[in-house]
Parts: C-alpha cells; structure tokens; sequence
C-alpha cells in the first residue's frame, strides 16, 4: 500500500504557513503539521517522520529554524528547504553549515515549492 | 564624522560642538580688544594733554628717570588706539575709508621720521617740527618707536582677501613683529638690561611707550581673532586648547621667576650664580615637564580617539542590524500580504480576477526583490541593477511559466548602483512590462523570445528598453486604456523617464532615465 509522503511546515505566520499547507495539499501531499516554534518543528518532527520540510528561521521563542533543524537532523536525516527572508550572510553561513536541500527566498512561488517537493519528495 | 561650518570665514572646523564655543571666544576677544584700545587712548592722551599741553614732566614719564614719550609718538599711538577702536566696537564709528586714510597717516609720520633720522641731519621729527624756537627739541620719535607706528598702521591697513598668499597670516606677522619689539624694551625696563632699550639709538623706546604698543598690538591681535596665526589661539580643536592653557604660564612663568631671583640677588638672599644655576635648573625642569605634560596628553587624545572610533564602530553596526531588521520585516510583511492574495485567488474560479491577483502578486514579487538586494548590498542601501534585474527576470518568467511556452527572456544590464527610490520603480516598471509581453506578444501557444536591456549612456542617464518577437502592437499590447498601461505611465513619469514605442518587429519599449546621484558602480 503506497502512503502519501508528509511533509510538515515550520513558520512562525499562520497565514503564510496555511499558504502554504494549501500549495502542498494540492499537489497531493499531506500536511503532518504546522510548527510555529521550534520546539514545535522538532516534537512534531520526530512524531510524525516527515519527508520533507519547510523550514522558516525566524521562529516564535529563542530558538530559530536553524536549531530546529540541528536537533531533527540529530535523530534522523530529513531533507529541508529553508524558505526564508534572512539573507544576511551570518544567517546563510549557518544555514549552509546545515547542509539544506534548498534555501528559497521569501517572498515565495507557489511555483518554487510545487518544484522543491518533485525534486525533494517525488510522489511514488 | 559631523562637519561644520565655522564661525570663522575661510575655514572649516571638524569641531562642530565647539563652533559655539569658539564664536563666544571670538566675541570675547574683540571685548578684550576695545578695552586695551581705550586704555592705550587714554594713556596716550594724558601725555599729550597733560605731559606735553599742560607741560608736567610726570605725565611725559620723566619722573621716573625713564625717556620721555614724544608728541608724535603720542599722537600716533592715540590715533591708532582710536582707529582700532573703531573697526571693533559695535557701532564701527570709524568707516574704512576713513580708517585707511588714518593708517596711511600714521606711516607717513613714522617713515618721515626714519627719513629724517636717516638723513645727514640726523634728527628726529618732533625736532623738525618742534624746533622753531631755535633749539632743538631734546625729545623725538626713536627708530624703535617709529618700527612699531609703521607695523600697527600696517595691521590697520591689511586687508583679508580670499585665495591671496598671506591671507590673514600677514596680519599675524605683523602683530607678532610688534610684540617682539615692544617686548624687548619691557623685559630690559623689568632687569635693567639698558641695552634692550637704550644703548643704540635704534631700540630706545621709553618706559610707557613700550606699555602703550605692547598693549596696542595685543589689542590689534585680540582685533582679528580668526586671521593668521591668532585663529589658532581662539579656533576650536585640541592645539587650540593646549595653547590657551599653557601660553600664560609659558610667557608670565618665566618673566616673574626671572623677576623674583633678581629680587633676592639685590636682596643678599644668594649671589648671581646660584641665580643662574636656580635659572638653569628651573628651565630644564619646565622644559621637561612640559614634554612629559604634552605627551601624557597625545597618548590620552589617541585613547579617547580610539574609544569614539570604537563607539562609531558599534553604532554603525547597530544601525546595519536595524536596517537589517526593517527590510526583512518589510520582506516578510509583503510574503504575508502574498499569502492572503494567494489565499484568496485559490478560493475561488473567477478567472479574471485571479489574473488580476496575480498581478498583484508579480508587483508586490518585484518590491520585496529590491529589499531582498538591500539587505545583500553591502551598504544596505544601494541595490545593483544587473543583479536585480536578472533576478527579476528569472523570477517573473517562472511566475508567469514562460519556460514552459517556450519563452526565453534574456537579459544585459550595466552593473550600476541605484538607491530605493530608483529601483523600486524601475522593477515595477520591468515586471510590467514582461507581464505585458507574456499575456499579449505571444498569441496561440506562439515560442518567442523578450530582451531587457539596461545600459549607462553619458555618465549619468540609463537606457532601459524591454522588447520582444512577439506579434507587435497588432495585439493588445498597444492599448494604452489597461491599469498596466496606466502603471507603466506613471512609473517612467516618476522616474523622469523619456519614452519611445517601436511596434515594426515585434515591439519594443525604451526608457532614458536620468540618474540623479553619480552611478556608483
């Protein structure tokens, strides 16, 4: 039996993260859920096992995306696009450090991450 | 660093707290000098009323077994008190014509004098005026006193112009000249040095008119604050400041200490060369305290420089974080406005609207694409138009599929440096247009290709043309009634841009737009 790939959204703004959930929905993907901190992303993410996620860094509570990311990858490796709005160069260097499989830069097309989930998370 | 206008015309000062300052010293200065003026006048004018008029020898200074102040002399030094009065009191009673012509004077009498001095009658010019009698008169003007007339009537008559070689400087050195003559006789009247003022016929000078023009030409210096040297005494700055400090001590230390050994000498409290071994022992010790003071003093200016350096430092980079913060709050509040614009075109099937959104969207893609550059740019502030545009392009053609049309857009812009004001507009005003081309130029599944090319022509005025192989303006792309129309108007009327349509091969756009600031590529 073939199960729909999950894939969980981290993002701090509900309404960009409902975008969001509505994009990947409609390319027949399931939201496992949506993390507005990143205690949130990573209780979620070992909860759930998604196969993909979009990571935002800027997070509600101390901890950003990076960290978030850091800790999930510890358990197990999940591939991750960041879609952020953080271009400063401290910002990408930790990211990089990551090793992320893309980083999309804010604003965002749905067309960019109709895209990241084929090259990332093809449907079987 | 702030830079300020100074109070002083001609200079700029790097001090801008201490302009105020400085223009209160001037100001205080110029007081300083209406005092000494009135006080040389009134010298002046007791000799000559009550010394020479009244005929009383005190007031002359004979009393004191000093030279007498000549009636030329007093003359002279009287009218230049009252011409240097003045040019600096409130009401400027003396008008400069007039000031001139009193200089002009006041020379002539002291270049008659060492003419006559000179000449194989070897006598002054109150003998050859006041002689009548027969006799000749015992008092005249010395050489000395006649030098000082000529370099006070020559500070009344310098005139500071802009751009000239010893602008403001000449003033100077012929105030300090004047110090320096004057000086000599008071510290020979003060040690009894004879030969300072009365050995050779050309340095002697009586007691009180050494006073009158050491006090004269302190008034000219306090006169012109801001000219030549004396600018730096009053100006602002740390050179300045020292000065003010330590001139008193440097000029009254010695002359009293020197005073007060001779004293004691005369006194039987020690002989001459203990004096001299006290005089040698006191200088060398001054000397290098005054180095040790001076060094002490550059090491806490560089520390202090250092620390504002420091304090600069921290400062810019907080304003780089805040810039920072703001551009990716206004990035982030645009992705917002585009979730609920994509929101709600996914509601719904109305297909022209959602064509509208997605114009919307495309505009609202172009804006945050700008302050996304903003906050690469390293400083903050200038956004490079190869990079921008190139993004754009990429990004509005995959917003709009053309990849998929078989659409290409390619790109050839001149790397040049725009601010906000110039590249948001100039993004919309592209976005616009490739959104014209891709709905309009390529009826029918037609495969074309879009060219947006931006170049610096003259120096300081962009060329931007976006054209396409499409269908031309046979298709809709020529109705100038449509809200894209309406935007592109006003966008290249903002940027004072001037407008050409070509329509024969497809159709082209082209813009010059005038660069305001220097391109800064």
């Amino acid at each position: 039996m073939q199960t729909t790939p999950k894939v969980l959204i981290v993002e701090d703004e509900q309404i960009i993260a409902e975008y969001f959930r509505v994009i990947v929905e409609s390319a027949g993907y399931e939201v496992c859920g949506i993390a507005l901190s990143a205690d949130e992303a990573v209780k979620l993410a070992r909860e759930n096992d998604p196969a993909l996620i979009f990571m935002d860094v800027r997070l509600q509570g101390e901890k950003d995306g990076v960290d978030a990311a850091f800790e999930i990858h510890r358990h197990k490796p999940v591939p991750t696009v960041y879609v952020t709005g953080s271009t400063e160069p401290e910002t990408q260097q930790r990211i990089k450090a990551d090793h992320p499989a893309d980083i999309l830069i804010k604003p965002v097309l749905s067309e960019q991450l109709l895209d990241a989930l084929k090259r990332f998370c093809p449907q079987p | 660093m702030v830079m300020a206008v100074s109070p002083f015309p001609g200079t700029i000062s790097i001090y801008d707290s201490a302009s105020l300052t400085s223009r209160i010293r001037a100001r205080r200065a110029r007081g300083g000098a209406r005092v000494l003026c009135a006080i040389v006048a009134v010298l002046a004018g007791v000799v000559l009323f009550v010394g020479w008029g009244m005929d009383v020898a005190a007031a002359r200074g004979e009393a004191t077994g000093s030279r007498s102040m000549a009636i030329t002399t007093a003359v002279g030094l009287l009218l230049c008190a009252l011409l240097t009065l003045g040019g600096v009191s409130r009401r400027r009673f003396v008008r400069p014509g007039s000031k001139r012509l009193g200089a002009g004077f006041l020379l002539c009498l002291a270049l008659a004098d060492l003419a006559l001095l000179a000449s194989p009658l070897q006598i002054g010019l109150d003998q050859f005026l006041f002689s009548f009698s027969g006799a000749l008169a015992e008092v005249y003007m010395s050489p000395a006193t006649a030098t000082c007339l000529m370099l006070a009537a020559g500070c009344l008559l310098v005139r500071r112009r802009r751009g000239r070689f010893l602008n403001g400087d000449l003033y100077g050195l012929l105030v300090l000249a004047g110090l320096l003559v004057t000086t000599l006789a008071l510290v020979g009247y003060a040690f009894d040095a004879e030969s300072l003022y009365a050995v050779f016929v050309y340095t002697a000078m009586s007691l009180h008119t050494a006073v009158g023009f050491f006090l004269m030409f302190v008034a000219l210096m306090l006169a012109r604050p801001t000219w030549g040297w004396m600018f730096l005494v009053m100006g602002p700055g740390p050179g300045g400041a020292t000065l003010r400090r330590t001139l008193p001590f440097v000029v009254l230390g010695p002359f009293a200490f020197c005073g007060l050994t001779l004293a004691a000498v005369e006194a039987g409290i020690f002989d001459v060369n203990f004096r001299l071994s006290l005089l040698a022992i006191t200088m060398m010790s001054s000397l290098v305290g005054l180095l040790f003071w001076s060094a002490q003093r550059e090491n806490a200016d560089a520390k202090d420089i250092i620390a504002a350096n420091a304090q600069l430092r921290r400062l810019l980079h907080e304003r780089d974080v805040l810039l920072q913060e703001v551009y990716h709050r206004v990035k982030n509040n645009l992705q917002f406005i585009d979730a609920m614009l994509a929101l709600e075109a996914m509601r719904g099937n109305d297909s022209p609207l959602d064509q509208r959104l997605a114009g919307i969207r495309s505009r609202l893609h172009a804006i945050s694409l700008v302050h996304q550059k903003l906050i690469s740019a390293q400083d903050l502030a200038t956004v490079d138009l190869r990079s921008f545009l190139t993004d754009l392009c990429d990004q509005q053609g995959r917003g709009a599929g053309l990849d998929d049309r078989g659409i290409s857009i390619d790109t050839s812009v001149d790397e040049i440096g725009l601010d906000l004001e110039q590249a948001v507009p100039i993004g919309l005003l592209v976005t616009e247009l490739l959104s014209n081309a891709a709905k309009h130029a390529f009826p029918d599944g037609r495969a074309g290709r879009i060219e947006v090319v931006a170049k610096r022509i003259d120096g300081n005025r962009l060329q931007l043309s976006v054209s396409d192989n499409g269908v031309g303006l046979a298709g809709p792309a020529g109705d100038g009634g449509t809200v894209g129309s309406m935007i592109v108007r006003s966008l290249a009327a903002q940027l004072r841009a001037q407008t050409r349509r070509f329509g024969e091969d497809g159709f082209c756009i082209a813009f010059t737009i005038p660069l305001d600031k220097t391109p800064r590529s």
